[in-house]
């Protein structure tokens, strides 16, 4: 009995031994600031609040079939999980990689394929992701931006159109990427907007 | 050292966290339950943390199975986190739901996998080794046959929670310290105004007041650095403690950070003592006057074996773990079907064989073309705030002062402050008398500038005699300045000077 005590005390000892020096290993980096790739760093690292965002976005991903119309392919009904503060941000609006906006691409093209059965006139011949965008002011409610800035800016924002302070959204829409689209719903090559 | 890791103490305060961290990890678990198919399965569209795309040959991105069992392990993980709550079969039970925890958090960085998650994940590791399921717990009542004693547990995992706390609040002081927009309060206000995990009402409300920000950001670097110190003091323990509560509770209020506050008050726990239950229990008392509240009180510190867990005591545990461990089994794998037979006839992803309709929405031509044609913001929406006075902030990002009536000798400042991502742009400062008369100051603005300042010295009664003005801004990207466009004009404001 004394000797499993003993060896439970010394592997506690050793556990305690090796988190701490994980963590102060990891703490002494990021002081440095001292970026490491491997994955593990992010299980040991704090560092909240690393960046802002100074705009707004939403994605979609557009697809033009043969018959030259075009259909939304994202965001569709696959894709249920929502965030953010007004719960409508979707997953690709989240996620800063943009491998998955291509995945996601891919998949709904597969997607309708599936549903066109073989008629060339709906198959997906191009494809565009989009990014709806905004600069983040414009998230204010009417009430809030209109007493901030009528208190910077005497009432206007800009004397050119002599308009009262602009509250609503002005919402942009730019390309990321572009592609033609194969035979079953490949893509050779994404071309970036020009 | 010996006596602050290895002092037998009682292990209620862990027990606390325990309930706390399970319930809240259940909260945050369900939420995303009949979201599983999509977010973890095969048949779904996982976005793991860590790619093979980017991270080649790296063991850190799991495998995702199919829609049925994801939602089988899902369910499990929901058990798991029921029973860490309810403190049945408690060490296999974190077990579980750490390993699902990470399993599915690692498929989905994008709406599951967040810096709480990981810091939950080290509670629930910690928690563990720790004797949280000896008390408040099912396993206690398995187990304890109607004794009133307490199990006495190591303080060493309480310690290394405490030791992560500080550790976590070290990292987030030094990434702020090293952001230089964090002290003008300009991080904390667009991280207000995002729609993502910025703020409700309250939060844009707070982002509206720019000196409010400079404060709260000073001082949440403050607290960050002080805390960590501070805790260990006995004096300052609960004081410190207060302030932190209430530095979360504001922050959860104030932003959508999902489950970030809730999970940093729970390992605030980890800083209770025995004592502060105590006082807690004593203060309950005092004000609900009622008599049940001395069944809770039955188990004090005077009831505490004080034996050795591995001593006597020990063999009044192991009576009942058969039982417990069929019960647990037949239960959970009860908890699992269910779960499994509700998302196969609910089916909302039709991954059950369930007919999906898969019609994609056609689009309006008109808008398809407004969409492509790729618009880049106006000039004006390039800039976020412009401030006007008579002080300059010693870093050149705010205008403090007079704002509507300057006298003479003072200056007039004008302050910019820019979006990220906007084109080096020629800024033009006008200053325009009653009489027409102009005074103006061009400069060029690159692209990384975040920015721009501008001052006019209300010195000479000549230049600038008494009266009405108008500062206007205007602004265009390179050489576009010349051709006097209606929309480079950005601002203005009008303001007196007097003598």
């Amino acid at each position: 009995m004394i000797r499993l005590i003993v060896l439970r005390r010394l592997a506690a000892v050793a556990l305690m031994i090796a988190y701490l020096s994980t963590t102060a290993f990891f703490l002494y980096r990021h002081a440095l600031g001292d970026p490491l790739t491997h994955p593990i760093v992010y299980f040991w690292t704090w560092d909240m609040f690393p960046n802002y965002p100074t705009e707004s976005h939403r994605r979609m991903i557009i697809g033009q079939t043969g018959d030259g119309r075009h259909v939304q392919l994202f965001p569709n009904r696959r894709h249920r999980f929502r965030w953010g503060v007004h719960g409508n941000v979707t997953r690709l609006d989240l996620t800063g990689q943009h491998v998955f906006f291509r995945d996601t691409a891919l998949d709904a093209i597969r997607l309708h394929e599936a549903a066109c059965l073989d008629n060339p006139d709906l198959e997906i011949q191009r494809v565009y992701l989009v990014e709806q965008y905004w600069p983040v002011r414009y998230n204010f409610p009417d009430d809030l931006v209109s007493d901030l800035y009528e208190d910077e800016s005497g009432g206007s924002y800009s004397t050119a159109s002599s308009s009262p302070v602009e509250t609503s959204i002005h919402k942009y829409w730019r390309v990321i990427e572009q592609a033609d689209v194969g035979p079953e719903g490949t893509v050779s090559k994404w071309e970036p907007s020009p | 050292m010996k006596a602050f890791f290895f002092a037998p103490e009682s292990p209620r305060p862990l027990a606390l966290m325990r309930m706390a961290v399970g319930l809240i990890f259940l909260y945050d678990a369900a939420a995303r339950w009949p979201y599983a198919v999509e977010l973890y399965s095969s048949d779904g569209s996982p976005m793991p943390l860590f790619p093979q795309t980017a991270y080649s040959g790296t063991f850190f991105e799991p495998v995702a199975v199919g829609a049925a069992w994801t939602v089988v392990l899902h369910s499990l993980l929901l058990f798991a986190l029921l029973t860490v709550t309810l403190g049945w079969r408690t060490r296999t039970s974190l077990w579980i739901a750490v390993a699902l925890t990470v399993w599915m958090g690692l498929l989905d960085h994008a709406g599951t996998f967040k810096k709480y998650s990981v810091i939950g994940m080290h509670l629930m590791v910690l928690l563990s080794f720790s004797g949280c399921g000896a008390v408040w717990s099912i396993d206690r009542l398995l187990r304890s046959k109607g004794r009133l004693f307490v199990m006495l547990s190591p303080a060493w995992p309480r310690r290394l929670i405490q030791l992560l706390f500080v550790s976590i609040y070290f990292g987030a002081a030094l990434t702020k310290i090293r952001l230089p927009d964090f002290a003008n309060g300009d991080l904390l206000m667009f991280s207000l105004l995002d729609d993502q995990w910025g703020g409700g009402r309250w939060g844009l409300w707070f982002s509206t007041q720019p000196r409010l920000l400079i404060l709260a950001s000073i001082a949440t670097v403050l607290f960050e650095l002080a805390f960590p110190l501070l805790v260990w003091s006995s004096r300052l323990r609960l004081p410190m403690l207060v302030l932190a509560a209430l530095f979360h509770i504001v922050l959860g209020v104030t932003m959508s950070l999902g489950i970030f506050s809730p999970v940093m008050l729970a390992a605030l726990l980890a800083f209770i003592s025995e004592r502060d239950l105590s006082r807690g229990r004593a203060l309950a008392i005092r004000f609900s006057r009622a008599e049940s509240w001395t069944d809770f009180a039955a188990v004090n510190r005077t009831d505490c074996d004080l034996s050795h867990p591995n001593g006597r005591a020990a063999r009044f545990r192991r009576r009942p773990v058969l039982r417990s461990r069929v019960l647990y089994l037949l239960i959970g794998g009860l908890w699992v079907a269910g779960g499994w037979a509700i998302q196969r006839v609910s089916d909302p992803y039709g991954v059950f064989g369930t007919p999906m309709p898969t019609e994609f929405h056609q689009m309006d031509e008109a808008t398809v073309e407004k969409i492509l044609a790729d618009r880049s913001l106006s000039y004006q929406d390039y800039f976020h705030r412009i401030e006007i006075g008579s002080r300059l902030s010693s870093d050149g990002t705010h205008a403090f002062g007079e704002r509507k009536r300057f006298q003479r000798g003072m200056t007039l400042f004008a302050c910019a402050r820019l979006i990220q991502k906007h084109p080096a742009l020629d800024l033009e400062w006008l200053l325009i008398r009653s009489d027409g008369e102009e005074a103006h100051y061009s400069h060029r603005l690159d692209g990384a500038s975040s920015h721009a300042t501008v001052g006019f010295a209300l010195t000479d009664a000549e230049q600038t005699p008494p009266g009405r003005y108008q500062l206007v801004l205007r602004a265009a990207a390179s050489l576009l300045l010349e051709a006097n466009q209606d929309d480079i004009e950005i601002w203005s404001r009008s303001f007196e000077l007097v003598e």
